[in-house]
């Protein structure tokens, strides 16, 4: 397999995910790793938040990017990291096959100890109980959704989470945009559900405040 | 995505709520929808849950990767990207598979159609010289001299003479001509039950024994039949291992064309 470098021209820093596609289809293994280290972090989130496991994760999320790698000649062109979170999706759903009768090996805790990159920066550093509070939130909400059934779990991830539309959640899970609509209701139904055991972390008008919405 | 609200009852509402927080409906339904908000609590609270839910989750954060998933050149060269089969050669292969089975299906019906039809032939030519001589005896039970009743002209092979008592087993040159016309004279009344059936027998073991009556072909007709039949096999042969190959075909090129 051949493996030219790309020039200085050609960095991939600045290169489009659809160019990067092209490059690796011929056979640019640093365009595709670049491609990688673009999306990994959101294929391994999406992988830890469909299997509340660590472990199981890292090897859903390699054999993302392997799958990815083969399937490369398939892809239709559109939006990569859909298509990459559509097959981390799927391995995440074998994974899940593989682990069924195994228990977790990491708490839930541990998953987000010192391994949480903010979304966004903020202004101000939050005051600690606020930072701690959010913690515990984040743990509660990855609770809620690991008792999800995994296609309601998916499907609210992919909007809530991702920002997908309903259309693209359709395509991303072969599925349709009604059987999109139904997943997203029951399961926030349900997650609603969860998290109303906890109303000093999850109250719809105080969590609709602090998003400022 | 629209709907036509007016008309609906409550829980169809309900089931658009989710649909509404996510700002999925047409701006028309989403009036609409505000609409029915204004006079419905429950329907407003719920809402206000679905978006609420939807905002915690956005808050959650990007987690950091553990490691680098990045591919070696080792890995990369033993999960080689797979060639894609063009789309156009699964539709063609799909498309064969069909018209194979179609045609199998076709042939076999007509075959097995023409079989049925050919087995009631040779029934009714069995039976028919039975007939024949039946409605001839009867004249003959109410006395001589009546005019035989025409009988069904033979098309082949003509059931010899029977033997027997006062039959007239060997005919005439002119019967025979006759026989092989349109207006063959039947056998003689009184020696019809008898020859009716060992006429019968000797029509099928002694095929070219001269023509004395009428008869329908039996041996003839199967010549034509058998060649239809193998020309049939031969079509279903040739679309049966047709739909084999086609059906597998679609199944190696459905794979190799399967999107992620």
């Amino acid at each position: 397999m051949r493996s030219p470098t790309l020039t200085g021209v050609d960095s991939p820093a600045i290169l489009t995910d659809d160019r990067l596609v092209s490059l690796s289809r011929d056979g640019h293994l640093e365009a595709f790793n670049s491609l990688v280290e673009r999306h990994q972090a959101a294929v391994y989130t999406l992988c830890v938040r469909l299997l509340g496991d660590s472990h199981a994760a890292e090897d859903a999320a390699q054999e993302t990017f392997l799958a990815a790698y083969r399937a490369l000649a398939r892809f239709d062109g559109g939006n990569v990291r859909a298509w990459l979170l559509r097959i981390a999706a799927n391995q995440s759903k074998d994974e899940l096959r593989r682990r069924k009768r195994r228990a977790p090996t990491d708490p839930l805790s541990d998953i987000f100890d010192g391994e949480e990159v903010p979304r966004e920066i903020p202004a101000d550093d939050p005051p600690p109980e606020v930072e701690a509070e959010r913690h515990e939130l984040n743990g509660l909400l990855q609770e809620a959704l690991l008792e999800l059934p995994f296609d309601q779990r998916n499907a609210v991830v992919l909007c809530d989470y991702y920002g997908f539309r309903y259309e693209e959640v359709a395509s991303m899970t072969s599925s349709s945009v009604g059987t999109v609509k139904s997943r997203i209701h029951r399961g926030r139904e349900r997650m609603r559900s969860i998290l109303s055991r906890r109303p000093e972390l999850f109250a719809p008008g105080r969590r609709q405040e602090s998003q400022g919405e | 995505m629209g709907f036509g609200f007016p008309t609906w009852g409550h829980r169809r509402w309900e089931q658009e709520i989710a649909a509404f927080a996510d700002g999925e409906l047409t701006l028309r339904d989403a009036a609409r929808f505000e609409e029915h908000l204004a006079v419905c609590a429950s329907c407003a609270s719920e809402v206000a849950g679905h978006r609420a839910v939807r905002a915690a989750l956005a808050g959650l954060p990007e987690l950091r990767v553990p490691r680098s998933f990045v591919l070696t050149p080792e890995m990369a060269a033993a999960h080689a990207p797979v060639r894609r089969a063009p789309v156009w050669a699964l539709r063609t292969a799909q498309a064969a598979t069909a018209v194979a089975l179609a045609g199998l299906v076709t042939v076999v019906g007509v075959d097995l159609a023409n079989v049925g039809g050919a087995s009631q032939q040779s029934a009714t030519t069995a039976a028919a010289p039975l007939e024949q001589v039946a409605p001839a005896s009867a004249p003959s039970a109410d006395g001589a001299g009546r005019e035989p009743q025409p009988t069904p002209q033979p098309k082949g092979i003509a059931i010899p003479p029977a033997g027997g008592v006062g039959a007239q087993s060997v005919p005439s040159p002119e019967a025979t001509t006759r026989s092989a016309g349109s207006n063959a004279a039947p056998l003689a009344p009184r020696d019809a039950a008898g020859a009716a059936t060992s006429a019968a027998s000797d029509a099928f073991s002694s095929p070219a024994g001269p023509p004395a009556t009428d008869a329908r072909p039996v041996t003839a007709a199967k010549a034509p039949d058998d060649d239809g039949r193998i020309g049939y096999r031969a079509v279903e042969a040739a679309l049966g291992g047709l739909f084999i190959v086609a059906g597998g075909a679609v199944i190696v090129l459905w794979r190799r064309t399967r999107r992620f």
